[in-house]
């Protein structure tokens, strides 16, 4: 097997946790035109239960993803129903500032909490197992991770494209006032947005603890990489976050093998930037 | 069944309906007219709730409904057909049809209104799965009117419906909404044809800056020049 293709099988694996990443923001931002940047931060908090259950309830991470995706939609939908909410009769600049401020105080609420040390998983069924398929070894983890991404990605599509409040929500993003006249509750998609974005984001965490570590300034991370995904696949287009979600973990991949890992934030950008040359709404984006 | 007495309604300080009272009754078509920048839009969305009332009130089948929220006054009946059609771009014509019957919660009376719908709108079927952003202006209106059927309302405010149309599809539609008018339904046409319009009316009202300048049956607005003085500088 050609290390290219080892290489970007692994970067297809990562792709796939960061379209499930991307998928929480942009359809937050698809339904009611808003960047929630403290989806980094819901990941992490993800990560933690995800984390605390593996070391004081059952010791495995996985266990923890249940956990981490209640405890992120209950997250997301308290974020919109105490914070954004009261944001939106402000001006623009507040709603930024918002969840800009959001993001902070989780960040550190959580190293207050928590302490600034790294921690990672005491252990599990699929931590550091090594997977040999062909003259293919993977991480047991990593494909766990994916797996199971890819897989809450097609139900949260699934959800979208085949159910009435998924209907409600594609109108609501496609137009809101109009929604409202065929009776949809805006205000209920905008929860269960966040609700959806705070889930998607605390069961995408749980399963990176498998073979990640956790600390209060990881969501920093990652978010970065979300937000290239999201513009990159166009923002508020479900189908964009999932391609530009693989084509980030494969080029992330490549860039540190044949380069340099340093440059792997780089090289995205670079992807990104030549890209919205040529599709300045992305991808998949619509407008 | 509708009554709308001494509405007042603006955007931020300006006053743009400034003390509106009609009422449609069951089974009658009523048309408010007015020129481009009367208010009519705006008396719409205030009984919608899309825009809070000042002062005033609306009621419907007795029950007063002002400045309730949207979506509640969706569920009592009234159906808007916003202006401009704004039908949801990215879904396919069929999505928009079921939209229509969000709050319709019984799958088989949801299936009968779609059929009902392809039936009067040939075109819609054809184009069932096909984007609706993509449909030419003629469809989109059917498309708007058929989404707004698709909830069963009791009563249809129509807004400007025959905006953007070629003339011959202008005749189609008043023709269509004549129709609707004999199945018993109550409209309310928002309109600035307004001898089109009359044509189809039982009674209408003319709106000028925000104020009711005339009211009556379709015979005393057609003779003398009421509607032309109405429309003269709004
Ligand atoms: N969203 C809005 N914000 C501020 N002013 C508005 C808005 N919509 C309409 N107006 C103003 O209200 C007045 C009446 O508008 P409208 O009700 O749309 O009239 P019509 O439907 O009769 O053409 C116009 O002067 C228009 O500029
Ligand atoms: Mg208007």
């Amino acid at each position: 097997m050609s290390v290219f293709l080892e290489v970007s099988i692994q970067g297809v694996l990562m792709g796939l946790t960061y379209a499930l990443l991307a998928l929480g923001l942009t359809v937050i931002f698809g339904v009611m035109d808003m960047v929630n940047f403290a989806h980094g931060e819901f990941l992490m908090i993800g990560m933690y239960a995800a984390y605390l259950t593996a070391a004081h309830v059952f010791p495995d991470p996985l266990v923890g993803v249940p956990v981490a995706g209640l405890i992120g939609l209950v997250l997301g939908a308290l974020s919109y129903r105490l914070l954004v909410r009261r944001l939106l009769q402000g001006p623009t600049i507040a709603q930024i500032f918002g969840t800009f401020g959001l993001m902070l105080f989780l960040r550190y609420g959580a190293l207050a909490v928590f302490g600034p040390n790294l921690r990672s998983a005491p252990g599990g069924l699929v931590v550091g197992q090594r997977l040999v398929l062909g003259g293919l070894v993977l991480d047991g983890a990593k494909v766990t991770a994916a797996a199971g991404s890819a897989l809450l990605f097609a139900l949260i599509y699934w959800f979208l494209q085949r159910t009435r409040v998924g209907l409600g929500l594609r109108a609501t993003a496609a137009h809101r006032e109009a929604a409202r006249y065929m009776g949809v509750d805006t205000d209920a998609m905008n929860s269960i947005g966040w609700a959806i974005g705070g889930a998607t984001a605390g069961m995408a965490g749980a399963l990176l603890v498998n073979f990640y570590y956790v600390s209060p300034t990881v969501g920093m991370v990652f978010a970065m990489i979300t937000f290239t995904t999201v513009a990159l696949g166009g923002f508020g287009s479900v189908p964009g976050a999932f391609v530009a979600g693989i084509i980030v973990g494969v080029v992330e991949a490549v860039t540190a093998q044949y380069f340099s890992p340093q440059l792997k934030l780089a090289v995205i950008y670079l992807v990104f930037f030549l890209v919205v040359l040529l599709r300045p709404h992305g991808l998949l984006g619509a407008r | 069944m509708l009554q709308v007495a001494d509405l007042k309604a603006g955007y931020g300080q300006a006053p743009v309906v400034r003390g509106v009272s009609l009422e449609v009754n069951a089974g009658e078509l009523v048309c408010l007219l007015g020129a481009n920048g009367a208010g009519k839009s705006t008396v719409l969305k205030s009984i919608m709730g899309t825009v809070k009332p000042v002062s005033g009130r609306v009621r419907f089948l007795g029950e007063d409904i002002t400045g309730r929220p949207t979506p509640e006054i969706v569920g009592r009946g009234i159906v808007y057909v916003p202006e401009g059609k704004l039908v949801f771009a990215p879904l396919s014509v069929e999505e928009n049809l079921r939209l229509g019957a969000y709050l319709v919660r019984d799958e088989e009376t949801v299936r009968s209104r779609m059929e009902q719908a392809y039936e009067l709108f040939p075109r819609l079927w054809e184009r069932r799965g096909q984007r609706a952003g993509t449909l030419s202006g003629g469809e989109q209106t059917m498309l708007a009117l058929a989404r707004g059927l698709m909830a069963g309302p009791r009563l249809l405010l129509l807004d400007e419906p025959s905006l953007g149309l070629m003339p011959k599809l202008v005749g189609e539609l008043f023709e269509t909404v004549a129709r609707l008018k004999e199945t018993g339904l109550a409209v309310l046409l928002v309109e600035q044809r307004a001898r089109q319009a009359l044509a189809l009316a039982d009674r209408g009202y003319v709106l000028r800056t925000g104020r009711i300048v005339a009211a009556g049956t379709r015979e005393e607005l057609l003779s003398g020049d009421t509607l032309r003085q109405a429309f003269l500088s709004g």
